[in-house]
């Protein structure tokens, strides 16, 4: 399996409404440090649950498909869709993978049939799109990862206050903090 | 029920602790509350090393939290929502309302749920689930309920996405009819455990959880056809992931959903398309459309003529259901399996 680029969206000069734009990236870097760290984890500690390894790995893959979408200035589909977009349209904002190429790097075919779900490679991933994100992504998992989180949501909330948009976007954000 | 309290002991004997010990934890941070319940994977026997402690604490008068709390005590993550008795309590009694409703209507409101209620669904499960710190399970009684609302949500989301992977087919999607099946085989399990009172609403858990049921007691007479065709689901899944052009993968998810409609006494109708309600379809170019749903657009190539039909989505021909798909997938068009 090849060494697939990650996040090829950040090398595309492409400048985006403030207002649409705060309101992304906010919720991917959110996306990334929560959900995708909380994902990471728990397949990190599910060595002697390769089916619970699975189901977070194509949980981490929709993640990933609901960040593609938001990269690329559109709407997420509805979760029922994730899955399918991702394995059929591929997530070019966030990996250059076909999707054959990603069935195989998240173990989607041998994780369903009670094989290796390859749980190394799909974690060592996340932490190369974590790395290329602009900027340090915070982790809430962590003792000392309570603070870094909250300064996070400050900075977003002035974005938004400077970008002059609503930021009711972040409560959803607080309620999962 | 004791099972629930065995497993949440022994997990926490891992970490050094105990359940008294917990409530010990929690109330410092979180005041003198009435019930500190330990919840999720180790209350259901799941938990692992890196498995974190959740707790709901349940005190009267008190106003529901905003935010989790987050502790950290002798190398554990433990996090506590808070709840008052009354709005916990009201909360679960309409859980038996709802689940005495006809099963569409069960969907409905548990869809809706999250919005009309204090108590939301993910929390309800775990109240339901919850062992207390003083090794009782206070809020047991309402498990045929959760069963009910859960095994109705699993349903719909199973008919939903086996509808899709129908009209994938149809379209031509080779990987996103997988993508499909895959997500509709998850919740024909879910809704074989949960109708079982094995309800947990994480689906991270849901093919761990289904492995344990298949190697233990298994299914009651009357559940084992629909079983059976659960599992032969997933090894089609497998086999369609694989590229074996010969399994009819969605032949197998219709069989199976029939199969579990069959043993619920209850089969989802036929999948009907429809145009969403508010959707602007607007002429764009000869040919095209422009569908605005709410403040997004999108441009239709071939429109969205013809996918207002009672037609079963294996009937369509591959236009259709290209147009069909790609609008429903942004919300422009609507399936309904009731």
């Amino acid at each position: 399996m090849r060494d697939v680029d990650v996040l090829p969206v950040l090398r595309r000069p492409l400048a985006r409404e403030a207002r649409t734009a705060v309101e992304a990236w906010a919720t991917v870097a959110w996306l990334l440090a929560v959900e995708g760290r909380a994902l990471v984890e728990d397949i990190e500690g599910g060595v002697e649950q390769p089916a619970m390894q699975h189901v977070a790995a194509v949980k981490l893959l929709e993640l990933l498909a609901d960040v593609d979408a938001r990269l690329s200035a559109s709407a997420p589909v509805a979760e029922v869709h994730l899955l399918a977009v991702a394995l059929e349209h591929g997530m070019p904002a966030v990996l250059d993978a076909t999707g054959d190429e990603l069935v195989e790097l998240f173990g989607v075919a041998d994780g369903l049939d009670g094989g290796d779900p390859g749980p190394d490679a799909v974690t060592r991933l996340f932490d190369r799109i974590a790395d290329g994100f602009p900027g340090d992504v915070p982790n809430p998992l962590l003792a000392d990862g309570q603070g870094p989180v909250l300064r996070a949501l400050r900075s977003w909330g002035k974005l938004a206050n400077a970008a002059a948009i609503d930021a009711s976007f972040l409560e959803p954000f607080l309620k999962d903090a | 029920m004791t099972a629930r309290v065995e497993s949440a002991t022994a997990f926490l004997a891992t970490r050094g602790l105990d359940l008294a010990k917990v409530g010990e934890i929690v109330r410092r941070a979180m005041g003198e509350v009435d019930v500190v319940l330990l919840t999720s994977s180790p209350v259901h026997g799941l938990a692992n090393a890196t498995s974190d402690l959740d707790t709901v604490c349940v005190s009267p008068g008190a106003a529901a939290s905003l935010m989790a709390t987050q502790m950290f005590a002798e190398g554990n993550h433990l996090e506590a929502v808070l709840f008052g008795t009354d709005h916990l309590d009201a909360d679960l009694a309409d859980l038996e309302r709802v689940a005495a409703l006809p099963l569409p209507e069960v969907v409905d409101a548990v869809r809706a749920w999250d919005k009309a209620h204090t108590v939301r669904r993910k929390y309800l499960e775990r109240a339901v689930n919850g062992v207390s710190v003083d090794g009782t399970l206070p809020y047991a009684d309402r498990l045929p309920a959760l069963a009910r609302a859960w095994t109705a949500s699993s349903l719909d989301t199973a008919a939903r996405a086996i509808a899709f992977a129908s009209l994938a087919q149809r379209a031509g999607e080779r990987r996103g009819t997988c993508g499909y099946a895959h997500t509709g085989f998850l919740h024909l399990a879910d809704v074989v455990l949960s109708n079982h009172g094995d309800v947990f609403s994480n689906r991270k858990w849901y093919l761990l959880r289904w492995q344990r049921f298949l190697a233990g007691a298994g299914p009651s007479i009357e559940w084992k056809p629909a079983v059976d065709a659960v599992e032969q689901c997933r090894a089609d899944v497998v086999a369609a992931l694989r590229g074996d052009a010969l399994v009819d993968v969605v032949g197998s998810l219709v069989e199976a959903l029939a199969a579990v409609g069959d043993a619920l006494d209850r089969q989802p109708s036929p999948p009907r398309f429809r145009v969403a309600d508010g959707v602007q379809r607007m002429p764009f170019l000869p040919g095209a459309e422009m569908a605005l749903v709410g403040s997004r657009a999108i441009v239709v190539d071939g429109g969205l003529d013809g996918v207002d039909v009672d037609d079963d989505p294996s009937t369509f021909d591959a236009d259709l259901a290209r147009r069909c798909l790609h609008a429903a997938r942004v919300g422009a068009v609507e399936v309904s399996v009731w």
